[in-house]
C-alpha cells in the first residue's frame, strides 16, 4: 500500500510541477517586495509540524528555528515580527506553493541541492542550518562514531537517501552491518527501542526530535558525526533579485549580529557602541538598508525581535530547548563551524 | 460463421489497440518529464543493503538481483507460513466439528476472533510479542549449538551460499549460521494464524457439504469411526474445498506485501525502495506485478500436481 501510495503522491507531485511551471511564467515577473508591503503580511512556508524547526504550541502560536527566521524577514520589513501568515506545507507540496506564488519564501527545513535550483525554478538564499544523515545509539555502548557500528543491526525508514547513504559509508569504510528497514519511522524507531537494532538512523536534526519520543532519552545518544551533507536554507523564486538579497541579508544579519555580539537586550543600546563594525550593521552612521528595500535600522529591527543566530539556535534547537542539539558545524567560524557570514560595510 | 469471427478478431484488436495506445501514452508522458521509461536500470548497482536474501546479495549487486531475492523471500514466507496454516487450519476445522461442546466452541473463538482483526494489526502484534522477550545478542541463549536473541535465531547448519557453521559472536551480534529473523517469524506466524482461520471454515464447509448419508452408510458397513473420516468423508471434502482453499494460499502471498511494516525484506518492500532510489515507479510496479503473478501461477501449478496425484482429485 505503501508504494501504491508513493507512486500516487508522485505523479502527482510531478503534475504539480508542471502545472507550477506554467503558473510561474505568469507570477514570477511581479516584485515580492511590493507585494508583501501592499498586503502588510509576509506569508511564510513551513514545516507542518517538527520540533525544533516549525510547530504550533499549545496555543497555536507558530514555533521553532524556521518560524523564527520567517518572522526575521518581517521584522526587517514591518518592524513587526507577527505580521507573518504561516502556511504549513508538507514535503511534497513545498516547491509547489513557492512556484505558484502562493507563498513568498520558504522555511522549512529544505536541503540545497542541484536539481532543485537547476531544473525546478528555485533559489537558496544561504544554508542556516548544517545537517547530516546521523545514528542513535545507546549510551551504554560507549561509540565514537558510525565506523564502530561494524556487525550491528542498524534501523532506518524507507526513503529516497537513507538507505543509500548507509550503505554507501559502510561500504567505504570496508564494514558490513545489518539493515532493518521498515516503511515508516515510528515502526524504526519503535523497533531500535526494543532492542531489535543497535542503532537508528535518520537526519540528525529529527533524530534528536524523536530521541524525545522514547521511553529514557537519556539512555541514548546521537552520535556527532553525520555521513551525508544535508544542508537546509530558506528558498525564493528565481527572478526576483531584490527578494532574494533580501532574505539573503536577513540571515547574513542574524549571523554578524552573534558575531559581533549584538543580542535583542543590547540591539538598542549598542547603537551607541564605539565598534564601526557594529555601528555599521546597526546603521548609526550609515544607511546600509535603502540598497535592500530596508530601513536604517533593519538589523536593529531584525535582532530586537528575534534575536541573532545563536539566541534562536539556543531557544528552538540548542541548551534552551528540550533538543538539546550542539551547534556542532552550526557554531561560528570562530569557534570551529562552517557559519562565516560576509560582512556588512 | 465467418461473421462471428471477425466479430471476434475485431474485439481483440479494438482491446490490443487500447492497451497500445495507453502504453504510448505513458511513455510520451513520462518521457516529456524526464522520467526513465526503460528497464535499463535492473541491472545498475542497487546500492541498498538486504537484511535477509536467500541467494548472496551485496549493496554492489544490480536492482535486478535485489527484486530477485525480494520476491524469494516472499516466496518462501508464504510456502511456510501456506504450509503451516493448512496443519492449524485443518486441526482447528476438525475440532470444530468435534462432538465435545468445549472443544468446539474454542475452535469457534479461535476462528472468530483471529479472522476479524486486520492483518497488519497480526503482524505488528506478532513482531511486538516476538521481540520483547528475547534477549540482546549479549545474553544469548545457546542450547545445542542453536543461539536465540532478539536478533533471531542461529541454526548451525551449513547450506547453499551460507557462510555457516558454527554461530559466531561479533561486538553486537552473532554471526554465522542459518538464522530466521523476527522479522521473518513474525510474517510467518502472522499470516499463519490469520489464514488458518479462514482455512478451518473451508474445511468444516467442505465437511459439512458431504451428505450424512456417505457416513451413514460408512458406518454401517462396519468402518470404524476413524475409517469413516479417512476414507469416505474427508476425499469428498476436500474435493470441494480444494478450490477455496487454493485462493486462501494466493491471498496469502498477496497478504504478505505488508512485510515493510515490519521490516522483513519481501519483494514490495524490496521494490518500494528501488521505485525511491530511481523513480522508474511504472517499470518497477510491472515487475512486481510480473512476479506475483508468477507465483500465483506456480502455486495453482503446485495445486493441480497434488489434485491430479490424489485419490480424491481430478474427476
Amino acid at each position: 500500500m505503501g508504494v501504491r501510495m508513493g507512486l500516487f503522491v508522485k505523479s502527482q507531485t510531478f503534475g504539480a510541477l508542471a502545472l507550477a511551471a506554467v503558473l510561474t511564467a505568469t507570477v514570477s515577473r511581479a516584485d515580492t517586495l511590493d507585494q508583501v508591503l501592499s498586503r502588510g503580511v509576509l506569508v511564510c512556508g513551513v514545516n507542518i509540524g517538527l520540533a525544533g524547526f516549525g510547530l504550533p504550541d499549545d496555543r497555536g502560536f507558530w514555533r521553532g528555528f524556521d518560524v523564527d527566521y520567517c518572522r526575521a524577514v518581517a521584522a526587517a520589513i514591518f518592524d513587526d515580527p507577527q505580521k507573518v501568515r504561516f502556511t504549513p506545507l508538507s514535503g511534497k507540496d513545498r516547491f509547489t506553493a513557492l512556484q505558484s506564488g502562493e507563498i513568498d519564501l520558504l522555511s522549512r527545513n529544505t536541503t540545497w541541492t542541484q536539481s532543485r535550483e537547476a531544473a525546478q525554478g528555485l533559489l537558496f538564499t544561504g544554508i542556516n542550518y548544517y545537517d547530516g544523515q546521523s545514528f542513535m545509539v545507546r549510551k551504554a555502548r560507549k561509540l565514537q562514531s558510525p565506523r564502530d557500528l561494524k556487525g550491528a543491526s542498524i534501523c532506518v525508514q524507507q526513503g529516497t537517501t537513507t538507505e543509500l547513504n548507509l550503505a554507501d559509508y559502510f561500504h567505504k569504510a570496508g564494514i558490513s552491518a545489518e539493515t532493518v528497514v521498515f516503511s515508516g519511522g515510528d515502526e524504526a524507531l519503535k523497533a531500535y527501542e526494543s532492542g531489535r537494532c543497535d542503532a537508528y538512523t535518520t537526519d540528525g536534526s529529527a533524530l534528536y526530535a524523536q530521541r524525545l519520543k522514547l521511553a529514557a532519552p537519556d539512555d541514548h545518544e546521537v552520535l556527532a558525526e553525520t555521513i551525508s551533507k544535508e544542508p537546509f536554507s530558506p528558498v525564493v523564486r528565481q527572478g526576483d533579485d531584490r527578494w532574494f538579497n533580501l532574505v539573503k541579508w536577513t540571515q547574513f544579519a542574524l549571523l554578524d549580529a552573534e558575531e559581533l555580539g549584538v543580542t535583542a537586550a543590547n540591539a538598542d543600546a549598542l547603537r551607541q557602541s564605539d565598534n564601526p563594525e557594529i555601528r555599521r550593521l546597526l546603521g548609526a552612521d550609515n544607511d546600509f538598508g535603502a540598497g535592500l528595500g530596508l530601513s536604517r535600522d533593519w538589523v536593529v529591527r531584525i535582532v530586537k525581535a528575534v534575536g541573532n543566530y545563536g539566541e534562536i539556535f539556543s531557544r528552538n534547537l540548542g541548551d534552551g530547548s528540550p533538543l538539546k542539539i550542539p551547534r556542532g558545524l552550526n557554531a561560528q567560524w570562530r569557534d570551529g563551524g562552517l557559519h562565516y557570514a560576509p560582512p556588512v560595510r | 460463421m465467418t461473421r462471428r469471427v471477425a466479430l471476434q478478431i475485431l474485439l481483440l484488436l479494438l482491446v490490443a489497440g487500447l492497451f497500445g495506445a495507453a502504453f504510448m501514452n505513458a511513455k510520451a508522458n513520462l518521457e516529456a518529464r524526464n522520467i526513465p521509461t526503460s528497464f535499463a536500470f535492473l541491472w545498475q548497482t542497487a546500492g541498498f543493503g538486504l537484511n535477509q536474501s536467500l541467494i548472496p546479495y551485496s549493496p554492489l549487486d544490480s536492482y535486478g538481483r535485489a527484486l530477485l531475492s525480494g520476491a524469494l523471500n516472499t516466496l518462501i514466507v508464504s510456502l511456510i507460513a501456506s504450509a503451516l496454516a493448512t496443519v492449524f487450519g485443518f486441526a482447528v476445522g476438525f475440532a470444530r466439528l468435534s462432538p465435545h461442546w468445549a472443544l468446539a466452541r474454542l475452535a469457534g473463538l479461535y476462528v472468530e476472533s483471529l479472522r476479524n482483526i486486520p492483518l497488519l494489526l497480526h503482524l505488528l502484534f506478532w513482531y511486538i510479542v516476538l521481540l520483547a522477550p528475547l534477549p540482546a545478542p549479549e545474553h544469548s541463549v545457546s542450547l545445542g549449538g542453536i543461539v536465540l536473541n532478539n536478533r533471531g535465531i542461529y541454526f548451525p547448519f551449513p547450506l547453499l551460499g551460507w557462510p555457516a557453521f558454527e554461530p559466531a559472536r561479533n561486538a553486537f551480534n552473532v554471526e554465522g549460521g542459518l538464522r530466521l529473523a523476527p522479522e521473518a517469524a513474525a510474517m510467518i506466524a502472522g499470516l499463519t494464524f490469520y489464514t488458518s482461520s479462514y482455512i478451518a471454515e473451508i474445511l468444516r464447509a467442505g465437511v459439512q457439504a458431504v451428505a450424512r448419508g456417505q457416513s451413514e452408510a460408512a458406518l454401517a458397513l462396519g468402518l470404524s469411526a476413524a475409517q469413516t473420516r479417512k476414507l469416505v468423508v474427508l476425499p469428498q471434502a476436500l474435493r470441494v474445498a480444494l478450490p477455496p482453499l487454493v485462493s486462501q494460499y494466493l491471498a496469502l502471498t498477496k497478504n504478505s506485501s505488508l512485510a515493510a511494516f515490519i521490516g522483513f525484506a519481501d519483494l514490495m518492500q524490496v521494490s518500494g525502495t528501488i521505485l525511491n532510489q530511481t523513480g522508474a515507479a511504472l517499470q518497477t510496479l510491472a515487475a512486481d506485478m510480473a512476479l506475483y503473478f508468477g507465483l500465483s501461477v506456480l502455486t495453482l501449478a503446485l495445486m493441480r500436481r497434488i489434485e491430479r496425484g490424489s485419490d480424491w482429485g481430478g474427476r
